[in-house]
């Protein structure tokens, strides 16, 4: 992982007392609302629903068992005891008081931690794939990359106050599981012709009201280039993207409007001058920040792991995790192991701190002490020897955090919704939650196959919902709530987004039509299809049919 | 319509209601309901007041009627705001789901 240095630190502790000096100046009456709203959303504290709600930012989903155990204690001490994952890789805690927020960000930044843009219209925390540096087949490890993006992007004078926020994530494998397709910048690390290791820049992606695909503008740029692209990218936006309309400030609107060969006209002729200017990545410097993120020193294990699978033999519940929780490690031995924060009637991505401290335990015995956060607002221990996988399954499931669906039909996305947020028009939680105790059966999830479900409670799609096989959004109908339905969406390297089944259906009646969907899915596929792969070959019309049945 | 001033406590961010004394409640039953013009009126001026004394960040008038006797806001939004989620979170959550 990445260790901060001297300047790092000083820097964080200066942040800190600056925060500090204007919270204490807010609350004496010196800085108005209106003053102070923008420095404490520089720091990550929203207003929200219920109380002020800090977002902490965890670099490209990457935490150490000490980072996990600090948020435990922030969340037993300042708040509920509990936090919320994102779907952007940070944590959310949702009952702050402003006059502690100071004190929190004095706490996070003690174990290298901040709150530093994750609000306002700057480039926000660099997503990336939960599996890296761990998954078999990676082209390169895109947290270096995710790192030096980080470096370049904090505190940006020119990129403080751009049109509207902006997202980038990074994929260094074939498989996408960081969905750089709907990022404001999407980067795919890939090797040219002559072998050497590059990007794909895809742009204008986004979900929100206007959902795009984002469209590739530079099939290869080196890693020499790298921040001098991004920077042309980013001041080409700055300086023609709209400031007129906050519903079309994106860049996607960008490049739907002047077209991805007009923006990628003017992103070259900006880059003419930045190109060998003081950007250029120098070789040293690259290495230097991939030193922290060097494998760390694996065994050499004997395969197949005979203990684990006599215990996968032997423990019919454990071999249904191992079957949707374990994904192949790059090095024989090991293996990949997701913990779910989605048993049937929670809330998709909460943790207590009691569950964020057995977390950090069982990395910490089982994982060389790495933990990664997903996308998908799950947890990640990347590095389990397969001889450990049985201890660390009963270990999760005694905190309740062995449930056995990664990638099925529980494992939903959910956005806070109304239920904490001040932009959501429905709630998405409980809409979850009864979606899941309606398929409580595992054995039938798993008969289900792989079959994403993405819930959000407002236009703004904080939960993906465009991108889910099955999307639900939620709308205020006089106000009353409604949830409109697409199938077909996927976040992966196909991305696609949904298409809408029909008129919008009522809070109640939401659970009914999921099960209407999935028996249309069962009756109408064929061989190992997943409901997405039956969607793409049937289309729309059996599906619409069994929804909106008269009978 | 009749209507209730509400607010968040800057300090906090506690949702809080302006109450018949001229205080701010965090107990929406305690708040006061405001009927017609004129009290309308001399409660955005406490609203006001208040956030120009830095206890309040900002406030607004919500719908609300009386029911059965008690303060009952007539938007959705505003009655989850008033009593929290609508679904069990941290340990208490977790203890259902173990139930």
């Amino acid at each position: 992982m990445y260790q901060y240095d001297q300047y790092d630190h000083a820097f964080m502790a200066n942040r800190v007392d600056q925060y500090r000096g204007q919270v204490s100046r807010r609350l004496a009456g010196d800085l108005s609302e209106d003053q102070f709203k923008p420095l404490r959303l520089m720091n990550g504290l929203y207003l929200q629903l219920h109380a002020y709600m800090l977002r902490v930012a965890i670099p490209y989903g990457t935490l150490s068992s000490g980072q996990m155990r600090k948020l435990a204690e922030i969340s037993r001490t300042y708040d509920r005891g509990y936090g919320h994952f994102t779907t952007r890789q940070n944590i959310q805690f949702n009952w702050i008081k402003l006059e502690q927020s100071p004190d929190i960000l004095a706490e996070l930044a003690s174990v290298e931690m901040h709150a530093i843009q994750t609000s306002g219209n700057t480039i926000r925390n660099t997503t990336s794939d939960p599996f890296a540096g761990a998954v078999a087949g990676e082209i390169d490890d895109p947290r270096v990359w995710c790192e030096i993006i980080r470096q370049w992007s904090t505190l940006h004078p020119e990129f403080s106050f751009l049109p509207r926020k902006f997202k980038i994530a990074v994929t260094g494998s074939e498989d996408d599981r960081a969905a750089i397709k709907v990022h404001d910048i999407g980067l795919a690390l890939r090797r040219n012709e002559a072998g050497e290791i590059g990007f794909e820049v895809l742009v204008g992606g986004g979900l929100g009201r206007t959902p795009m695909i984002g469209k590739t503008i530079r099939e290869f740029v080196s890693q020499r280039d790298l921040l001098s692209y991004l920077e042309a990218i980013l001041r080409t936006y700055n300086l023609i993207g709209r400031r007129d309309n906050k519903y079309k400030a994106r860049i996607k609107i960008m490049v739907h409007e002047l077209g991805i060969d007009e923006v990628r006209r003017q992103v070259d002729a900006e880059w003419e001058h930045l190109r060998d200017g003081a950007l250029v990545l120098p070789e040293e410097e690259i290495a230097r920040i991939r030193a922290f993120f060097a494998a760390p020193a694996f065994e050499t294990i004997e395969t197949p792991v005979r203990s684990y699978e006599v215990a996968r033999f032997e423990d019919q519940d454990f071999a249904r995790w191992t079957k949707t929780n374990v994904a192949a490690h790059r090095q024989p031995g090991y293996g990949i192991a997701v913990i779910s924060l989605k048993p049937t009637g929670g809330v998709p991505g909460d943790a207590t701190a009691e569950q964020m401290e057995k977390v950090a335990e069982l990395a910490e015995r089982y994982s060389l002490g790495e933990i990664r956060v997903t996308h998908t607002q799950n947890l990640v221990l990347p590095h389990v020897r397969l001889s450990d996988m049985h201890s660390l399954w009963q270990g999760l499931s005694d905190a309740g955090l062995g449930t056995a669906n990664i990638g099925l039909i529980s494992d939903i996305i959910a956005c806070p919704g109304l239920d904490y947020c001040a932009l959501a028009n429905t709630r998405s939680i409980p809409v979850a939650q009864r979606i899941q105790q309606r398929v409580d059966n595992i054995d039938r999830q798993h008969d289900l196959r792989e079959l994403s479900v993405k819930i959000s409670g407002c236009i703004n799609a904080c939960g993906h919902h465009h991108i889910g096989n099955i999307g639900i959004l939620g709308v205020d109908r006089r106000g009353e709530e409604y949830y409109q339905i697409t199938i077909g969406g996927r976040a992966d390297e196909n991305a696609r987004l949904g298409d809408v089944i029909g008129p919008a259906v009522s809070y109640d009646e939401v659970p009914a039509a999921v099960e209407r969907l999935l028996d249309a899915y069962v009756a109408e596929r064929k061989d190992d299809e997943t409901f997405i792969g039956t969607y793409e070959r049937v289309g729309l019309k059996p599906f619409k049919e069994a929804v909106y049945v008269t009978d | 319509m009749a209507k209730v001033l509400t607010s968040n406590r800057l300090a906090d961010g506690a949702v809080v209601y302006l109450d018949r004394q001229g205080d701010w409640t965090t107990d929406v039953l305690s708040a006061r309901l405001l009927e017609g013009d004129d009290a309308i009126e001399k409660a955005e001026a406490a609203g006001r007041d208040a956030v120009a004394r830095h206890h309040v960040v900002e406030a607004y008038l919500i719908d609300a009627e009386l029911r059965e006797g008690s303060v009952y806001l007539t938007r959705f939004r505003e009655r989850i705001r008033a009593q929290g989620p609508t679904i069990l979170f941290g340990i208490a959550g977790l203890k259902k789901k173990a139930a």
